[in-house]
């Protein structure tokens, strides 16, 4: 399998990928373990799934895995990886927005009728401290990919304003303008949902 | 823009304390006088506050099994397909975009050096043809009948073996009688010669007892 060897664990991201770059394995294994529950908190708050968000998260140590000489010391790591995840996710939000389209389509007017009243009696049912979780998550869900993506990166990751520019690639003025906007939509879309009678 | 527009379009920085203290003062100036205001700055605040707080979920124990079984597939494909196993994926496909540009540079390499020696492959030898309506015997042009200037080498003769670059491209035009007899004449020459050491060359224009036509 390549190297093993031992190594300390306080040091650097950008040090372990080069160690792994060379051949050491155990590098590896120590990213894996730095970054998973991470990766997963992230992937599972963009996607609602904690199914889709595990399989994106293999998905991203995999690629790594595969390109690792891909990774440059110009970015941060983290960065790095989170721009991995972060674009494996929209593309299982893609895949997935596909696969209701047709499981919809082939449902007859009734029974269309029968699904939306079944999520919204869910919404009803746990009137317990989860539920404000719930809502949230169920607020974050209804949020455009690139807002849904800004308000986990910068609220729920609190990453910092450059990180999450690194990340999606945009200017910081963008960044921080594109929080603002995200904000107030998480909280429009939180008013609604209460009022639609998830409280 | 009014000042509910410019509070909300400020309000997240507001939040961070991230503002410069002239637009401080205008936010907490704002939100003291307008309600509507007020209630989204707080409500902000709230998310804000509680959304580092979400329950963080982990991984499952199956989760490195699950992860290390894919990547010891991802190993062995990589062995049994891969000419370089070393190499990531990003760097496969110029790793195999370069060794096919060397096996054709390879190619036309020992291609020219087979020509220079002299050498042809049994194997694609061609049976000399000479075409039944071509003059055999005259050693001029015949003036009454001249072969069509549009007829192409290769009908005179199977010269694909002797030399095939120089055949493809003159047929590529019209050759004028004048030209089909010099190409013709060098090349019964070369072959008699032995510059061509192809005997069955030789050995197919005896058989057919080829006399060039004109």
């Amino acid at each position: 399998m390549g190297r093993r060897l031992s190594i300390d664990q306080s040091i650097d991201d950008e040090e372990l990928i080069k160690q792994f770059q060379e051949g050491n394995l155990y590098a590896y294994d120590m990213i894996v373990q730095r970054y998973k529950d991470q990766l997963l908190n992230f992937a599972f708050r963009f996607l609602g799934s904690i199914e889709e968000a595990q399989d994106v998260v293999q998905e991203t140590f995999l690629r790594l895995y595969q390109n690792k000489h891909a990774y440059r010391r110009i970015a941060k790591f983290s960065t790095w990886i989170y721009t991995i995840a972060g674009n494996l996710a929209k593309t299982e939000l893609r895949k997935r927005k596909r696969r209701k389209l047709v499981s919809i389509s082939d449902l007859s007017f009734d029974e269309r009728e029968y699904e939306i009243k079944d999520v919204q009696a869910n919404i009803e049912r746990d009137v317990d401290g989860s539920l404000k979780e719930e809502i949230i998550q169920r607020a974050i869900d209804e949020l455009p990919p690139r807002f849904r993506q800004i308000i986990i990166l910068r609220d729920i990751q609190e990453l910092s304003y450059e990180e999450v520019g690194a990340i999606m690639k945009i200017p910081l003025g963008t960044v921080k303008s594109r929080v603002n906007r995200a904000r107030l939509k998480l909280q429009a879309k939180l008013e609604d949902i209460m009022d639609r009678g998830g409280n | 823009m009014n000042n509910c527009d410019k509070f909300l379009g400020s309000i997240s920085n507001y939040i961070d304390g991230d503002l410069q203290k002239a637009e401080q003062a205008f936010m907490e100036e704002h939100e003291l006088q307008c309600l509507p205001c007020q209630k989204k700055a707080l409500q902000i605040r709230q998310l804000t506050r509680r959304l580092p707080r979400l329950p963080r979920v982990k991984t499952t124990p199956s989760f490195d099994l699950t992860l290390h079984a894919r990547l010891r597939a991802e190993i062995n494909r990589k062995r049994s397909f891969s000419l370089f196993p070393h190499l990531g994926i990003v760097w496969q496909i110029p790793a195999y975009a370069a060794a096919a540009i060397l096996f054709i540079g390879l190619g036309i390499f020992l291609d020219r050096l087979l020509v220079r020696q002299n050498f042809v492959s049994p194997t694609s030898i061609v049976p000399v043809v000479v075409e039944e309506s071509l003059p055999k015997t005259s050693s001029h042009p015949n003036p009454d009948n001249p072969p069509s200037p549009q007829t192409k080498l290769s009908h005179y003769v199977g010269l694909k073996q002797i030399n095939p670059k120089e055949l493809w491209r003159r047929e590529g035009t019209a050759l004028s009688y004048e030209e089909k007899r010099r190409t013709l004449t060098s090349i019964k020459d070369s072959v008699e010669s032995g510059r061509y050491k192809s005997r069955e060359s030789v050995l197919n224009l005896r058989q057919a007892n080829v006399s060039i036509p004109f």
